[in-house]
């Protein structure tokens, strides 16, 4: 009953005064009604925004929000949840808390945790932050940062966690770390194949990758060669290892190969669904699914790929393909010293036994040289020491003595002057201080002479044939330099002839624009590998024992022949001989010097 | 083996300069001990194998064909042990691999070759 009608019940109900009375009840009434209104309107308004507050927060955390009823059911998740595990929130809702985020192994240790706090009140994870693994949609396995809190209002109690994954800032410092230790190892290698094997190690076990291989452009081949390949030790993939050994990657092709066509990195989340991968047969059937390889550069140029293969899949990793990136212009830095050091070690060895070669060659015609000095000394010494003085005493025999040791310390001299003459050639090379003095010369002419002052010392079963004419083929060339060119190819057809008849021509061609000159001999040969090489630095065709001299005359041949304008090449099949064949330029061509 | 018996006092002389050689042959044979040349290694394992026992072997060591560390090789190799009996004494301008050499042979003579110690050397193998 309302106060209305309570007064409206009463005796005075109809008196003026209470008639007044009643109205103002009335007007108080409904003053207060509308104020209890207000007020509840009021309460209801403040929930409501405390609930869009509280769900604004729920939304906006970036840790993940899961509540959980009290039989283990999920209530809440919240959009940073929905984004970790990769669940929708309207799938999760309802779902066992336990089957959908919690690793299997871990199902049981949960269910009861929970059964146990229900029957005792006591649950000795709540209220603290631990690190536990928890599962995605997709099988993965990570680590989170959870806290877990209890609210009990009416009825049963039901739980939040707060998680917040632990995997990409664990990956941060692991990357970091793994940085530091491809530095490290870096800056302790000695060589290249030290290094590779390293890198691949380190990447594989920092990063959790399970098997690697190092690729090598191999710019002559056009194609990459795998020089190391790192696995783990419980990797069975022996007919992946085998081809990736043995089999060259071509520009474009594979991983490795369309990774040097980009220059940019790559990722396979499953082997299995990449057609352009062309071992993905063999890897699949070998267990491995995922993979990635970045580029080694240096600047633009690509120098070698690194490749890694993983027995799972792998979701694409932005991050990572970032951070080795950065890691491949490093390595390429790296490779780029290391080769520079090797070069540099290999031009110090050359060096060294250049040096070694020259000496033993100049103490040659030393040796005789001095045996002979030491052989006269002692002679004059234990001659009779007669009035009038040594020499005189003797009789004719010890002169011709003297005179035939003075003739061979004579030739001896010249060779020395000769090695000299070399090794100073060499320096002027080195110094681009090779000077021509050009006069009119007679190709055929000077060859002819050059000849002839071989065939005198020659045995008579070798012959040289000449072929060719005077006042044919000639040019503006520096004519000391061109006889000790023709000089060193027929003393080459002589060394190297093995006494078989040796071929000259001087030929001019049909434009005349180039000379000719051709030596042919029909001894050992040079192989094919040598055929470059013989015309660079200290390099001869055989072991440094087996030949004498210094192994530079071709490398002086071709600077002075370039010098000239013209070109020289070989001809050679090993036993059947070699034709060397120079060509100098007709025309006057003073400016190449 | 066989073949002719050599005077005890003949030197093999196993040397690629034929300048070097000839010079040796003349100040050896000067001294009274015949000389047999050889111009690499191959030609003195023949040599060998055809005439008895020089007193010493003259050794270069950068030599065609067959050079000196392989004729040492094969000296080593001769199963009736009668050619590695011969001592050897390395003349060479091949520095220290010639000394490392030199500790499995008699003697080491470096290049340029001192005409006295030579002459020692000889008198002590060769009388």
């Amino acid at each position: 009953m309302s106060l209305y009608q309570i007064a409206k019940s009463t005796k005075f109900a109809t008196s003026p005064d209470v008639i007044g009375l009643q109205s103002l009840l009335n007007a108080v009434l409904v003053a207060l009604l509308l104020f209890g209104y207000r007020l509840v309107l009021r309460e209801r308004f403040t929930c409501r925004k405390i609930e869009a507050r509280k769900t604004a927060i729920i939304e906006a955390s970036l840790d993940c929000i899961i509540t959980m009823d009290h039989q283990g059911r999920i209530i809440e998740f919240n959009p940073a949840a929905e984004k970790t595990f990769g669940y929708p929130r309207k799938y999760a809702i309802g779902q066992e808390m336990a089957q959908l985020i919690v690793p299997p192994r871990l199902h049981e240790a949960h269910r009861q945790g929970l059964a146990h706090f229900l029957n005792t009140g006591n649950g000795p994870v709540l209220g603290k932050k631990l690190e536990m693994p928890a599962i995605k949609a997709d099988g993965t396995e990570f680590l989170v940062e959870l806290s877990i809190a209890v609210l009990q209002l009416e009825g049963p109690p039901v739980f939040t966690g707060f998680l917040r994954d632990l995997s990409s800032e664990r990956m941060t410092k692991q990357r970091l770390a793994t940085q530091f230790h491809i530095m490290s190892a870096l800056s302790d290698a000695n060589s290249l194949k030290d290094a590779t094997k390293k890198i691949l190690q380190i990447i594989a076990e920092d990063l959790n990758w399970d098997m690697g291989t190092f690729w090598i452009v191999e710019n002559q081949a056009k194609a990459l060669k795998a020089i190391e390949i790192w696995h783990r030790t419980n990797i069975n993939a022996p007919e992946l290892i085998r081809i990736t050994r043995e089999e060259k990657m071509p520009f474009g092709k594979g991983l490795p190969g369309s990774i040097w066509k980009s220059g940019e990195p790559a990722w396979i989340s499953n082997i299995a669904d990449d057609i352009n991968f062309t071992r993905c047969s063999i890897a699949n059937k070998e267990g491995l699914h995922g993979g990635f390889g970045f580029p080694i550069k240096s600047g633009n140029r690509v120098l070698g790929i690194v490749e890694f293969f993983s027995r799972k899949t792998r979701s694409f990793d932005h991050d990572l393909l970032q951070d080795v990136t950065t890691l491949g212009g490093q390595i390429g830095q790296f490779i780029d010293r290391l080769v520079a050091l090797e070069n540099l070690q290999k031009t110090i060895g050359e060096r060294d036994e250049f040096l070694s070669i020259a000496s033993h060659e100049l103490k040659t015609p030393l040796t005789t040289l001095s045996l002979q000095l030491q052989m006269l000394e002692r002679s004059l010494r234990t001659a009779p020491n007669q009035a009038g003085g040594i020499v005189e005493a003797h009789t004719k025999a010890p002169r011709d003595k003297i005179k035939k040791t003075v003739k061979i310390c004579g030739n001896q001299a010249k060779k020395l002057s000769e090695l000299l003459d070399e090794l100073l050639d060499l320096t002027r090379i080195r110094l681009g201080r090779l000077r021509l003095d050009y006069t009119e010369v007679d190709l055929f002419q000077v060859t002819q002479e050059v000849i002839d002052r071989f065939s005198a010392g020659m045995n008579l079963n070798q012959k040289i044939d000449v072929r060719g004419a005077t006042g044919i083929v000639k040019g503006h060339w520096d004519s000391t330099r061109i006889e000790q060119i023709i000089t060193n190819l027929i003393s080459n057809a002589i060394k190297y002839g093995e006494g078989g008849h040796i071929e000259v021509d001087v030929i001019a061609d049909p434009a005349m624009q180039y000379g000719r000159l051709i030596v042919k001999d029909h001894g050992m040969g040079i192989p094919v590998e040598m055929q470059v090489k013989i015309f660079e630095r200290f390099e001869r065709a055989v072991g440094p024992s087996h030949i004498t001299g210094l192994g530079l005359g071709l490398y002086i041949t071709r600077q002075i022949v370039e010098a000239h304008g013209g070109s020289i090449s070989v001809h050679s099949e090993v036993g059947k001989g070699s034709t060397f064949t120079v060509a100098l330029p007709l025309e006057k061509n003073e400016a190449v010097a | 083996m066989s073949g002719t018996l050599e005077q005890c006092n003949t030197i093999l002389v196993v040397e690629d300069d034929e300048e070097i050689l000839s010079t040796l042959r003349e100040l050896l044979e000067g001294e009274g001990y015949p000389v047999v040349p050889a111009k690499n290694g191959r030609e003195a394992i023949e040599i060998l194998e055809k005439m008895l026992h020089p007193c010493l072997i003259l050794l270069d060591l950068f030599m065609p064909i067959m050079d000196g560390w392989q004729f040492l090789d094969q000296l080593n190799r001769d199963e009736s042990k009668l050619l590695t009996h011969i001592p050897v004494v390395i003349t060479s301008a091949a520095g220290d691999r010639a000394r490392e050499t030199a500790i499995r042979v008699s003697g080491y003579i470096k290049k340029p070759i001192d005409l006295e110690l030579l002459l020692i050397t000889v008198q002590k193998y060769c009388g």
